[in-house]
């Protein structure tokens, strides 16, 4: 498998060995087949989709989730090596593809190999126990075979087979029988006092690459007669290339090879039908791109062409019409129903006078990976094959395909680490660009994008904005709730299949997640989304549409507590009464914060609850926050936040603890910093100037809190996420009585 | 003590008209003047068109962060003015900031960078609070008259503030022109505007 | 295009491309030395920070015909007790999820202890604010640090 990077220069971050004492890295590059293809050097059986024993012992543990930082890479490994006894010491980490054991469908879909929907570990955990038990248990009968006594007379430890004489005998040794042996596909799973890797807080196994330079990421492939691209696209979303005036002579500069017209790539990939029918689409070119020898070449040469674009049939859009646009939709007479209880209109109209309500916008943001999107291609005799960061390997090949008119199985991709991804690297569009590039120039191609053109040509997360109203009952809490959100439908301009269809339209359930399944009691509810389609490219990002759903719920109910004089956690426990699970963090997250003790004089809290129900009800994942704000000297800072879960079973909770604290500070520069704004039908924001991301100075401490729980492991990546935003608008109106009912946070809200 | 120099009157007024007709940023004006003072003090409000100029104000903040930009926003990534003005330790200027403007990537540079000393702090303050800094040696970095002139005529970091590089908008007029307003606001008495409010 | 002859941990090498490549892409592109990384290119980000004479630099920002005989130390080449001190911190707490900025957190961070050994929370605010971490790694990264520190004094 190391032909492909065997380069001119030595690489030592490509093979890496590694310090005594540490799992066994190797970077996660790999050809397209399953480790059935083994090394020359030595012999390697496969038992099983998962694992691979070396002669020599040596354990290869395949992993089918690319890493983009959620740790899929330590905990998927660790449960397959749990069950199959495995020294960890040992263990090494390929990724592999090719097979559909690797695929997932996060809903009613295809199953592809992706990594997403926070589903990596709840999707595999049971499989790969199976796996790995499957393994154990045929080297047992292997060994057992061998000196004819019976599988219970035999037992596993660290890699090895043990009679009751003490007799052993390595994996390594008996890995040709038991690779012959059929596998039972109901092993005997360990007890939960017999598992010694899950449940614990296992040390990462990339963290020494990661701190080393040594791990590879997209950006840093390089393969054998690799030219390198800089690309320039269209500044509106739905224009074209019209013509280049200065070719001949950018085609003069030193290290040119070539000035390569881009068609545009269809950004809703997996579902063609779905994109917005304005949008740039093939074989229209939409971009430019230039091929020299190295990357700065390129990129100063296409800084220098003189391109002229059109701006397309929306070369006007703009900021302006897009909220337009949303508020019109939040004062339409109807929106599509997505949830109906009771009768909360008639209640509305019976109360008028009582009504309570909120209104709210939140703007299209931009992915933002530190790592800005490229990809490596190959394009020869109409078969290409891809490197670099891919969060879906199949949604990719696919794409591809489509694109060059090939065969899927003609297309094969390499998967590095990701330098972020937060669900923009499943679009491939960039790997298509690459490819387009590399079939211009009969080379292997590596195309970047800089960090302006990454921003500008980010697949958005769609704004959203919302209206709510209510009245409340005699006790104070709500009695009719109608609830309004209205935005550039996610589901609608990339997966309209994943619309629920009602008589009176469909409606996006990701707009309102976090609304129509919320927790609290509410006898007369009506919630309802409206769509207001975009020629913008828009996709999954982290979290999906739960930030801003549940930045209206829970601001709302704060709102409603707020006027009926009730303390906020009160409020929320009466509502949850009937929710043991939901009482629990949210009672945890209280008693951590001692939200029932007055806080100190210039200390403000708010606290947020959300049940994060993972695409097709696949988990549950509880979370309530506290977000401490203090006051000093006049301005506020977001001090520490308290984060409460009930995550099931926590595989491995060190990467677990990571994911609170890591999505708490994404949730930060969403609240604090992030807004795409729009202009001649593109995006306005370029750079970490105008789209600036958190900064150490300005994170907050992170207390979590793990409640132990005997379900099997829910999703987590993304659950954290949402309670941010509106604990922290719920004490900056404790402290200053100011709502805030846009994001970003103006700073202003801080200052008194 | 320096001797006033001879034809000064008519050098300052002409001085004036051939900055203003040579400076696409116009720096002067020719007018009439009440008397010695005020001339003085008009002289060095017209200066003051360079000094509170963002290009200079960026570097003279008041408190310890430099600003950015034509609309001065805080600098970002926070930095700050450090134990000699070269920042704090692990984010020095010299970690961005190099000899020359790198305009490919957007960063400005001249081999003096780094920032004034809060003694020489302008931002927010009157041209007049700026003009008594500006002559005390105490707060000057112990220059007299000659020195302080020699500063603003030549020193390099000063004549940053005309070829800023970039996109960003140079100060008016010229360095030599500057320095020449400033020399002519000295020979004038040195007058200062009467606005000392800080 | 020149020959550019520089030092770059502890070697001489010989690079011929034009006068106003980032030193960032000669590194990576004509060097092989892809630990620091492109974030931004606008020195806002700190992924590509590296040592110029032992002190930080980001490579984005010097163009190779301004490095002269100033000796290059890449994350690839540093060493001493505070890079061992540091490195080791952050596999100790795991700081790195993607770990794209790490190369530069670490230069970053190593460059604080050279110069203060037992650094505040407000002396890691400053030193560190530049290198962005779009995972926000940042609780991590401060408690690395300061084990870091206290592992020096040792």
């Amino acid at each position: 498998m190391s032909h492909v990077l065997e380069r001119a220069m030595s690489r030592r971050l490509v093979l890496t060995g590694t310090a005594a004492g540490v799992a066994s890295l190797l970077v996660p590059i790999t050809v397209l087949s399953t480790y059935a293809q083994s090394p020359k050097e030595e012999s390697t059986y496969d038992i099983t989709d998962w694992i691979a024993i070396a002669s020599t012992g040596d354990v290869t543990l395949g992993l089918s989730q690319p890493e983009v930082g959620q740790g899929s890479y330590t905990v998927l490994p660790q449960i397959l090596a749990d069950e199959l006894d495995a020294d960890w010491q040992r263990v090494t980490v390929r990724f592999v593809t090719g097979k559909d054991a690797y695929k997932i469908a996060f809903k009613n879909e295809a199953p592809a190999q992706k990594e997403g929907a926070s589903m990596s570990t709840t999707a595999f955990y049971e499989l790969l126990r199976i796996a790995g038990a499957a393994a154990r248990e045929a080297l047992t009968r292997a060994a057992a075979e061998k000196w004819g006594i019976t599988v219970a007379q035999c037992r596993t430890e660290k890699g090895f087979v043990i009679n009751a004489r003490g007799g052993r005998l390595s994996y390594g040794e008996l890995a040709p029988a038991a690779a012959r042996l059929p596998l039972s596909d109901r092993p005997r799973l360990k007890q939960p006092g017999q598992l010694a890797l899950i449940g614990k807080p296992m040390p990462r196994l990339d963290s020494r690459a990661k701190s080393t330079g040594s791990a590879l990421f997209g950006i840093d492939v390089t393969v054998p007669g690799m030219l390198n691209a800089a690309i320039r696209m269209a500044p509106s979303f739905t224009g074209a290339v019209v013509e280049i005036r200065n070719e001949a002579e950018i085609l003069k500069r030193p290290g040119v090879r070539a000035v390569v017209r881009i068609a545009a790539v269809a950004v809703a990939n997996e579902e063609a039908g779905s994109q917005h029918p304005a949008l740039t689409r093939p074989p229209r070119d939409n971009a430019v791109c230039v091929v020299a020898d190295h990357f700065w070449q390129a990129k100063r040469a296409v800084d220098a062409l003189d391109i002229v674009f059109d701006s397309g049939t929306h070369g006007g859009l703009s900021s302006a019409e897009i909220d337009a646009l949303l508020q019109a939709a939040l004062d339409n007479d109807t929106g599509v129903p997505a949830l109906e209880i009771g009768t909360p209109q008639q209640i509305l109209r019976d109360k008028a006078a009582s009504i309570i309500e909120r209104r709210f916008v939140l703007p299209h943001i931009a992915h933002a990976p530190l790592e800005p999107v490229n990809a490596t291609a190959s394009y020869r005799d109409g078969a290409v094959e891809v490197w670099g960061s891919i969060q879906s390997v199949d949604a990719c090949r696919e794409a591809v395909a489509t694109a060059v008119g090939c065969a899927v199985d003609a297309v094969s991709v390499n998967v590095t680490f990701l330098g972020g991804s937060f669900g923009r690297k499943i679009v491939p569009d960039y790997v298509v660009q690459a490819v387009q590039a590399s079939k211009a120039v009969g080379r292997p191609v590596k195309l970047i994008r800089t960090r302006e053109e990454d921003t500008q040509h980010d697949v958005f997360r769609p704004n959203a904005g919302a209206r709510l109203r209510a009245v409340l009952d005699d006790a104070g809490y709500p009695l009719a709730v109608h609830a309004r959100v209205a935005g550039q439908s996610l589901f609608g301009a990339t997966r309209k299949s994943w619309l629920d269809r009602t008589p009176e339209g469909t409606w996006d359930e990701s707009m309102v997640d976090g609304i129509y399944n919320q927790s609290y009691r509410v006898p007369n509810f009506l919630v309802e989304t409206v769509d207001t389609p975009l020629p913008i490219p828009v996709y999954f990002m982290r979290s999906v549409g739960s930030t801003a759903a549940v930045f209206f719920w829970e601001s709302f109910i704060s709102e409603l507590a707020s006027q009926a004089g009730i303390d906020q956690y009160v409020y929320r426990r009466n509502l949850l009464a009937a929710d043991p699970l939901a009482l629990r963090v949210l009672d945890a997250v209280a008693q951590a914060s001692n939200w029932t003790t007055p806080a100190a004089p210039d200390l403000f809290r708010g606290i947020a609850y959300n049940c994060y129900i993972g695409r097709g009800s696949r988990f549950k994942t509880y979370v309530a926050e506290v977000a401490e704000l203090a006051r000093v000297d006049n301005k506020l800072r977001v001090k520490r936040v308290f984060c409460a879960v009930d995550p099931g079973l926590a595989v491995n909770p060190n990467t677990l603890a990571a994911q609170i604290e890591g999505g708490i500070g994404f949730a930060m520069t969403t609240a604090l910093h992030s807004r795409i704004t729009f202009s001649n039908g593109g995006a306005d924001q370029s750079n970490f100037f105008d789209y600036p991301l958190l900064g150490i100075d300005e994170m907050p401490e992170v207390v979590p809190i793990v409640l132990p729980s005997d379900r099997p492991p829910q999703g987590f990546g993304e659950v954290v996420l949402a309670p941010l935003a509106p604990a922290i608008a719920q004490a900056v109106l404790q402290a200053t009585g100011r709502r805030l009912d846009v994001m970003p946070f103006p700073d202003a809200a801080f200052r008194g | 003590m320096r001797r006033p120099r001879v034809l000064f009157v008519a050098a300052a007024t002409a001085l004036l008209v051939v900055l203003s007709a040579a400076a696409q940023r116009t720096l002067g004006q020719t007018q009439t003047f009440a008397g010695a003072d005020a001339r003085s003090i008009a002289l060095f409000r017209e200066a003051g068109k360079v000094l509170l100029n963002p290009r200079c104000l960026n570097c003279h903040p008041v408190d310890d962060r430099p600003t950015q930009t034509d609309r001065m926003e805080p600098h970002r990534p926070w930095v700050v003015r450090g134990v000699d003005g070269n920042g704090a330790p692990g984010l020095a200027c010299g970690t961005c900031h190099h000899a020359a403007n790198f305009d490919a990537a957007g960063v400005p540079g001249n081999p003096g960078w780094r920032l004034a000393p809060a003694s020489m702090g302008w931002q927010g303050r009157s041209l007049g609070a700026i003009c008594e800094q500006i002559k005390d040696p105490a707060r000057n970095g112990a220059k007299d008259m000659d020195a302080l002139l020699h500063h603003v005529s030549e020193d390099s970091l000063v004549g940053w503030a005309w070829m800023p590089g970039g996109r960003r908008t140079p100060a008016p007029g010229t360095q030599a022109a500057f320095g020449a307003l400033m020399r002519a606001w000295a020979d004038s008495g040195a007058g200062c505007p009467p606005d000392k409010a800080e | 295009m020149g020959v550019f002859s520089i030092n770059v941990n502890g070697a001489s090498r010989s690079v011929e491309v034009e006068g106003d490549t980032p030193l960032l892409w000669v590194l990576r592109d004509n060097l092989g030395l892809t630990g620091a990384k492109f974030g931004c290119g606008i020195a806002l980000c700190g992924a590509c920070t590296v040592f110029m004479d032992g002190k930080p630099l980001r490579a984005c920002s010097l163009p190779i015909s301004a490095l002269g005989k100033s000796e290059v130390t890449t994350i690839e080449g540093v060493s001493g007790p505070e890079a061992l001190a540091v490195q080791d911190a952050w596999v100790a707490r795991d700081v790195p999820q993607c770990g794209y900025c790490q190369s530069g957190q670490v230069m970053s961070a190593i460059a604080l202890l050279k110069e203060i050994r037992k650094p505040t929370d407000h002396d890691i605010d400053l030193a560190m604010n530049g290198n962005l971490c779009r995972c926000a790694t940042y609780v991590r990264i401060r408690a690395a640090i300061h084990d870091a520190a206290r592992a020096l004094e040792r």
